[in-house]
């Protein structure tokens, strides 16, 4: 019996010993997972979402006599036109499915620059001004609905425009897939400002670009607070929105086809990293180019880099976090670092927000899974034809004009196993990466930039004749 | 047997603070408090990332692991029907986020010496001891007589029956007990 009590006694020491031998994450750390954890929206509490009869009789009276008010009004009843329960991707043209219980008002025309698509769902009725006005020759803000939008109200406008006929305004839109996601939103009160002061609304802006056009959505909850509930809610409708104004073309198969087998086997982890993609530049003042950076490795402590070697390829306005640019990695295609980071590293070195970006959570190598999808383009990683040398402590950056869209290829030898994870707007790996190497090429196949890392911090970088330092 | 856990189990499960009510906070943070969402995280965070370590063994797994499981967390927390058995739900993510990353690579065999604070021979010795368990045992171990599940508790966590923690466990000790002995 003492005998296995001791023996009790030495496996539990072991396991102690073993637990305050691991290393832990420091409070600054903790406090950086809660932050990036709080980014997520909150889901539906335990409690069950209001519908009910006697709302949507009230609903379904109210679309009547908005029917009868509005079909001479220039707007169609969404409902009326729309089969309500069907799927938002079943539908076409542009504007809302209504969502059980919602009414939609829509203008139904061709998009326009001139003359946006206008769609609004509300989760009630529309006031009757709104109604009798019609929305085609209104300011397209339902402004006496929302004047007296109860605390569970919800309002969301739709404006739709033709991608690719605003040049820098189409910045504002990032391409997006449907169903947009609510939680993509920013809060939104420029303008104008608030719509009502005195109690005031939760206003939400989301702009998208989809299906070839730019959409803009403005949600308003009826209270600044909403509830997970009715978030979920504002979700269901969204998930309705239709974005379908290209007619049926006759190239339909150069869309459809070659389909890629229906795999479900995932990329099994490696240690070598190798993707090649084709990635959507982004057009900025009437241009489109891409703006390739790096610098070596400075601040090595033991086995970690305060500033790992990095290269990384952008392409658009540099961002500030704002609405149209959430964070400020998001007009980045690649980047990759070499070595071991430290906890302190970060990816952005300038400005208060550069502590957001910690390299250890952002990833070690990252591609914007937004922009990018993967190609079987060939390319050869190498820096023939291309002029360029080993990178000093201070980033350098060179620009080059390209077209719509390039070819990216990134190779990276890391640490252990890994495999590329969703994060954010990227596919990314926080394992250390031992040697790394990216090429940029059009994809006429003209090669744009060539850079290399090394955990021993030394890094190069190679661009085309074309380019030129920014 | 499990005595010395037993007596652990308190000191363990009760935040420094004596003033601390993780009952309360967790509620406050189903409310929508950013606050105390946080202080549970600070609270819980370091003894979730050493389990992930245990389980998976290497450093960027866990610490992924680790934002999964809180990113989970916080979206799910509205829907925790009783806030005193928050810490069982916390671990039971991290278990499913720890079973799916291990799922999804090729084992490491590496030793990873930035996970352990210390590398002196008798740690190293526990180290590869416990990492020479099966999963289940490792998570079984761990959960019962570090993070203080009960044996219901760990059986949930896992999606395993408690006559199988019950085995496990069992198991698990006269493993170790051969091996460092």
């Amino acid at each position: 019996m003492n005998r296995e009590n001791d023996d009790d006694r030495r496996v539990d020491d072991a396991l102690d010993s073993l637990w305050y031998g691991l290393s832990a994450p420091s409070e600054v750390e903790l406090q950086r997972i809660a932050d990036a954890a709080k980014v997520e929206p909150r889901s539906l509490p335990a409690q069950r979402v209001e519908r009910g009869g006697p709302r949507l009789a009230w609903a379904i009276a109210i679309a009547g006599i908005a029917l009868l008010v509005g079909s001479g009004l220039g707007f169609g009843l969404g409902s009326s036109v729309t089969p309500s329960g069907t799927a938002a991707g079943t539908g076409v043209g542009l504007g809302f499915l209504p969502a059980p219980g919602w009414d939609v008002l829509q203008t139904g025309a061709e998009a326009t620059q001139e003359r946006p698509v206008i769609a609004i769902a509300a989760n009630g009725a529309f006031a009757p001004e709104d109604t009798a006005r019609g929305i085609r020759n209104s300011s397209g803000l339902p402004y006496s609905t929302l004047m007296a939008l109860p605390q569970k109200g919800i309002v969301i406008v739709a404006r739709f425009t033709i991608s690719g006929q605003e040049l820098a305004a189409s910045q504002l839109y990032p391409t997006r897939s449907l169903p947009l996601r609510l939680r993509d939103a920013s809060p939104y009160t420029a303008f104008p400002v608030q719509v009502r002061p005195e109690r005031p609304l939760g206003q939400y802006l989301l702009r998208a670009t989809a299906n070839g056009q730019n959409v803009e959505l403005q949600i308003y909850f009826g209270t600044s607070r909403p509830s997970p509930a009715l978030i979920e809610s504002a979700q269901r409708q969204i998930d309705r929105l239709v974005i379908s104004s290209r007619k049926p073309s006759a190239t339909v198969n150069s869309r459809a086809l070659p389909l890629q087998p229906a795999s479900v086997r995932a990329t099994p982890p490696s240690r070598v990293l190798d993707r090649t993609l084709v990635c959507a530049t982004a057009l900025f003042a009437g241009a489109r180019d891409i703006e390739a950076k790096g610098h070596r490795g400075t601040g090595r402590s033991g086995g970690t880099w305060l500033r790992p070697a990095l290269a990384s390829v952008t392409s658009g306005p540099s961002a500030n976090g704002g609405p149209q640019n959430p964070t400020i990695l998001d007009n980045s295609l690649v980047w990759m670092t070499a070595g071991r980071p430290s906890a302190a590293s970060t990816l952005v070195e300038e400005g208060l927000l550069s502590d957001l970006y910690r390299t250890h959570i952002w990833g070690t190598l990252a591609v914007n899974a937004q922009r990018c999808r993967l190609t079987k383009a060939r390319v050869t990683l190498s820096p023939r034809g291309l002029q360029g040398g080993a990178l000093g402590p201070f980033e350098d950056s060179f620009s080059c004009a390209t077209s719509r869209r390039v070819v990216v290829r990134v190779r990276a030898v890391v640490a252990s196993a890994a495999v590329l994870r969703s994060f954010r707007a990227f596919a990314r790996t926080t394992v250390p990466i031992q040697e790394g190497e990216l090429v940029v090429q059009t994809e006429a196949g003209k090669r744009l930039v060539y850079a290399e890392v090394l955990d021993s911090g030394r890094a190069r970088l190679f661009t085309a004749g074309s380019c030129f330092p920014s | 047997m499990p005595l010395h856990g037993q007596l652990n189990r308190e000191r363990v499960r009760t935040p420094s603070s004596p003033e601390y009510d993780e009952a309360e906070t967790v509620r406050r943070a189903q409310l929508g408090s950013s606050t105390a969402f946080d202080q549970l995280v600070r609270s819980r965070g370091s003894e979730l990332y050493r389990y992930l370590v245990v389980r998976l063994r290497n450093e960027s797994d866990a610490r992924d692991a680790l934002q999964e499981t809180m990113t989970a967390a916080w979206k799910a927390l509205p829907g925790l029907r009783q806030p005193a058995s928050f810490w069982p739900w916390l671990v039971s993510i991290a278990a499913r986020k720890a079973i799916a990353i291990a799922h999804a690579r090729i084992p490491v065999d590496e030793r990873d010496l930035d996970l352990l604070v210390r590398t002196d021979e008798s740690l190293l010795e526990v180290w590869d001891a416990v990492g020479r368990l099966p999963p289940i045992q490792r998570d079984v171990l761990i959960l019962r007589y570090r993070l203080q599940l009960s044996e219901r508790e760990t059986a949930e966590a896992l999606g395993v029956r408690v006559s199988t923690v019950k085995a496990r466990s069992y198991e698990a000790r006269q493993a170790l007990k051969e091996q460092l002995t």
